[in-house]
């Protein structure tokens, strides 16, 4: 470091062009005598050429396999975008027999024992959960394994992230939203190969869950982070290769809808 | 960073073209998301982040103004959202390449791949603004120039920036053992 403070700004700019390539043929010639002249100039020049020799050899990371598919997926283009309304039906004419059905103030009142999901040693079919309404409970080891796919997302209304992750048989949807108003989040696993395990809480919310045909429903508000868990057949030794459906609904509307898992 | 093809698919894009669109993502993913990694230390970071830039840039694609580079407001879109990244993870220390990328290839190259984590380390090491410069000039390959318009800076900034940078850097390796003779 010493050899450098003797350096000036100007010596400095020479070396760090001539090294990036970036010299006028007159500052190259002006670089050149003073590699020839000081010893000092030509030992930070090796240096300097070394170390970015090294910076070279740095590889290039490949992008995970999910990233491309998960971006494309999820960009909307301004054109696209104003006519993408009609997408509201989907869901929207289930959804408010349904939540009202549900109801957020069974939250409180209706503690059903998400303790259940976690703790029952026997997975809840979607056809045993059916109409399961509770409150979910702690568990640490959710959003782990291998992630498979990740979508993120800013409506204006809400905002979130969403990983799709895989150890052993479970697949683990770690879900994280951030919501101006009540959200109604569904999660379709139908005809999936996949049975509703469980859910893991990880804020202090009063979420209102419910599995009904194959459908997780999840209704919160504010801020809210917490893992879904469905367990794949036993049989099954491939990698995941099918994609679940998501729906976000505020005031019973469709807000923002996505695929995640693998749609190649 | 074809400045005129790039404009011809950002218009495109413009107008609703999801082809154009992909042909952007295809180009600037990779180097989007490495420029992130190096600047974040961790791959799942660095993918978070990529998602974010695109989704920003294709969601604000039609205030975009022609008459700069897509590739500059690309890559100030992504040292932004690492720096933002980095914020939002303020109490934990950046992870390494180490940590992010436990090493699985053959015995032969493991050596090599040492090496880069040391590196990679060294950059964790220099304060975001330093960072910022050695990933634009080392891992996007920018120059000066480019990299004066994608920080707003002026390029005797980004020159000196650079060379204090790179000493730093420099002495972190020699002090950690890793020189190139």
């Amino acid at each position: 470091m010493n050899k450098q403070n003797h350096i000036d700004q100007h010596v400095q700019d020479l070396l760090n062009g001539g090294i990036d390539g970036e010299l006028s043929a007159e500052e190259r010639k002006e670089l050149d005598q003073l590699l020839n002249s000081s010893a000092t100039v030509r030992d930070l020049n090796d240096e300097l050429s070394a170390f970015c020799s090294l910076m070279q050899e740095l590889p290039e990371r490949e992008p995970p396999q999910y990233l491309h598919n998960a971006i494309t997926r999820q960009v909307r283009l301004p054109l696209e975008a104003s006519t993408a309304t009609g997408k509201n039906a989907i869901l929207g004419a289930w959804l408010p027999t349904h939540w009202l059905r549900v109801g957020f103030g069974f939250a409180a009142g209706l503690a059903i024992t998400v303790g259940v999901y976690e703790m029952g040693s026997q997975p809840i079919s979607p056809e045993d959960a059916a109409n399961m309404v509770g409150t979910v409970i702690q568990n640490p080891d959710a959003g782990q394994g291998t992630l498979l796919d990740s979508i993120k997302f800013d409506t204006g209304l809400m905002r979130g992230k969403v990983e799709l992750r895989e150890k052993d048989h479970l697949l683990l949807l770690d879900v994280r939203l951030n919501s101006d108003v009540p959200m109604e989040v569904t999660v379709d696993f139908a005809g999936k190969g996949l049975e509703f395990e469980g859910i893991s809480r990880m804020q202090n919310q009063t979420d209102v869950v419910s599995v009904d045909n194959g459908v997780i429903n999840i209704a919160s508000n504010g801020e809210q982070h917490y893992a879904i868990k469905l367990r794949r057949d036993q049989d099954v030794h491939e990698p995941f290769s099918t994609t679940l459906a998501l729906g976000f609904f505020a005031n019973n509307t469709l807000v923002y809808e996505a695929e995640i898992g693998k749609s190649r | 960073m074809h400045k005129d093809s790039d404009a011809a698919l950002v218009n495109d894009c413009k107008r609703g073209d999801r082809r154009a669109m992909a042909q952007l993502i295809n180009q600037y993913e990779r180097p989007v998301y490495n420029a992130a990694y190096r600047i974040l230390g961790s791959m799942e970071d660095a993918a978070d982040v990529t998602q974010t830039v695109f989704l920003k840039a294709f969601e604000h694609i039609a205030d975009f103004d022609p008459e700069f580079r897509f590739f500059s407001w690309i890559y100030r879109i992504a040292i932004n959202e690492s720096l933002n990244q980095i914020k939002k993870r303020h109490h934990q220390e950046p992870l390494a390449d180490s940590q992010a990328s436990p090493w699985r290839g053959p015995e032969e190259d493991l050596e090599s791949e040492r090496l880069c984590q040391r590196v990679q380390a060294a950059l964790m090491e220099l304060n975001e603004e330093y960072r910022t410069v050695v990933v634009l000039k080392h891992i996007t390959g920018c120059s000066y120039q480019q990299i004066g318009e994608i920080l707003q800076l002026p390029e005797k900034t980004v020159k000196s920036r650079l060379y204090s940078a790179r000493q730093i850097m420099k002495q972190t390796l020699k002090n950690d053992g890793t020189e190139r003779s």
